[in-house]
């Protein structure tokens, strides 16, 4: 089975104090799994580690069947991984919404005719074309989260790491989001806290013990049926 | 319409340009002459809702120019007094008028505009975007202070408060910059800023005072000293 992420025996520590142990945990091809557990336990170093910001103590980390030994392993992989910050605060790179929601992609060398193009259709997607020349300091939570967002989804990573996509969004846009991740066809990996919403979305929960991750499988969103249901009556611009 | 500004509607790029004209000139100048006033007087007619915010702001500014003045006037030096303060209060107005209700962005998007060096752009985006965060932690723990009911004074415990909030706004500043440096690197950061911005439009008040601006500084007529 194709995987995009594959950890074995994974530990970490930070400060001398271990977090956890032989963590295994395979996300393959367009699975989404959530990653809870209680404050501090660890769950954003261990998206750190996914994405190649730390290193890990122990154990092996394969992207996309690549090992990554070094942290310099995870640069042939940055335009595959999408991640959003806890904090949207920290993601930004421009002021003005749609310089940085088209960031990565010019970065990555793409022409401002494609990039214009993509970004006004991925904030319509999303339905904040009405922001596009605001800077984005002067949003509200909500808001900068949804422009972060845009952010990550425009280069069409194959792996997403979301730190708490839910925070700060009032009730009516985190339907929106369940609504967004549900017609995305890649890899997800959510660490929430809040059930109701990932169980909207992901296959699969694990939960963040110092002995490891328990899996188990989603009792309200069984894996395949799932797919069929949103990629049928969506069509999607950024997901195919 | 460009949004990055608000109620009067002078864009970001011209007010940087026009503050670096503006100032410069009558930095260098060896008199004061009277058109000098005429922007500020346009100024003052756009922003008249703030005007008042601004003379605020106008005043304690003059705190810091008095010591100089004050020094000056201690050694007789009357002329040199007045236009100093002159100077330097002509100057003060003109830019509190221009960039009032504009913040640090705005600055930032100016200098990204002029298509000045991608460096020093980022360099100053970085740090307006730093300043931002450093002042919104600072309103955060005022307002903890607040609403845990403490108030200032002169005893140990505000000190002591005061020296641990200092501490905390050290170690916030350092993991920020760890973050931008992590989100640098996820999102493909190599030096370079862009903008999808091709033309920019620039609004009849940009003309307007661009045009009364340059005269002003041209018509060297009437002297003031
Ligand atoms: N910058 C840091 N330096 C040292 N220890 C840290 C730092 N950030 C977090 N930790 C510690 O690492 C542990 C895990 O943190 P984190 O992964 O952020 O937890 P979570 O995201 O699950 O709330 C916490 O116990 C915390 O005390
Ligand atoms: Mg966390």
């Amino acid at each position: 089975m194709s995987c995009s992420v594959n950890i074995k025996n994974l530990s970490t520590s930070r400060d001398g104090v271990c977090l956890y142990e032989n963590v295994t945990l395979d996300v393959s091809h367009k699975e989404k799994i959530a990653i809870i557990g209680p404050n501090g336990c660890g769950k954003t170093t261990l998206l750190e580690i996914i994405a190649g910001l730390r290193s890990q103590e122990m154990g092996t980390l394969e992207l996309f069947h690549q090992p990554m030994l070094k942290l310099d392993d995870f640069k042939a992989m940055r335009h595959l991984i999408g991640y959003l910050f806890q904090d949207s605060d920290n993601q930004f790179l421009a002021p003005i919404v749609e310089d940085d929601v088209a960031f990565s992609l010019l970065a990555g060398g793409a022409s401002k005719e494609e990039a214009r193009l993509k970004t006004t259709m991925i904030l319509q997607d999303l339905g904040i074309s009405h922001l596009a020349k605001k800077i984005v300091y002067h949003l509200s939570g909500g808001e900068k989260k949804l422009v972060a967002l845009a952010g990550v989804l425009i280069t069409e990573p194959k792996l997403m790491l979301l730190d708490e996509p839910t925070n700060g969004l009032d009730h009516a846009m985190q339907l929106r989001l369940v609504e967004i991740l549900c017609k995305i066809d890649k890899s997800i990996i959510i660490v929430s806290h809040h059930k109701e919403f990932i169980e909207l979305v992901v296959e699969k929960i694990y939960e963040i013990t110092p002995e490891g991750l328990k899996c188990s499988l989603n009792p309200k969103n069984g894996s395949h049926h799932h797919h069929h249901d949103h990629t049928h009556d969506h069509s999607h611009s950024h997901t195919h | 319409m460009d949004q990055t500004q608000t109620s009067p509607h002078i864009t970001p790029t011209t007010a940087l340009l026009l503050a670096l004209l503006y100032s410069s000139s009558v930095a260098l100048q060896e008199h004061l002459y009277t058109p000098m006033l005429l922007p500020l007087l346009l100024l003052g007619w756009f922003q008249k809702e703030s005007l008042l915010s601004i003379f605020k702001r106008l005043f304690f500014l003059n705190t810091l120019i008095a010591i100089v003045v004050l020094s000056m006037l201690w050694q007789k030096n009357y002329d040199l007094a007045l236009l100093v303060f002159l100077r330097s209060n002509f100057i003060l107005m003109f830019i509190l008028m221009l960039f009032q209700g504009k913040d640090e962005f705005a600055i930032a998007i100016a200098m990204h505009r002029l298509r000045l060096p991608h460096k020093l752009t980022s360099i100053f985006f970085f740090t307006a975007k730093s300043i931002f965060l450093i002042k919104r932690e600072f309103s955060l723990f005022k307002n903890t202070l607040h609403v845990r009911g403490f108030t200032p004074k002169t005893n140990i415990l505000t000190y002591k408060t005061m020296a641990g909030f200092v501490g905390i706004l050290f170690i916030k500043a350092l993991e920020r910059s760890v973050l931008l440096q992590k989100a640098m690197q996820l999102r493909g950061y190599c030096g370079e800023v862009y903008t999808l911005e091709e033309h920019q439009a620039f609004t009849k008040q940009d003309t307007l005072l661009a045009l009364i601006t340059i005269l002003s500084l041209l018509w060297r007529q009437g002297a003031l000293i």
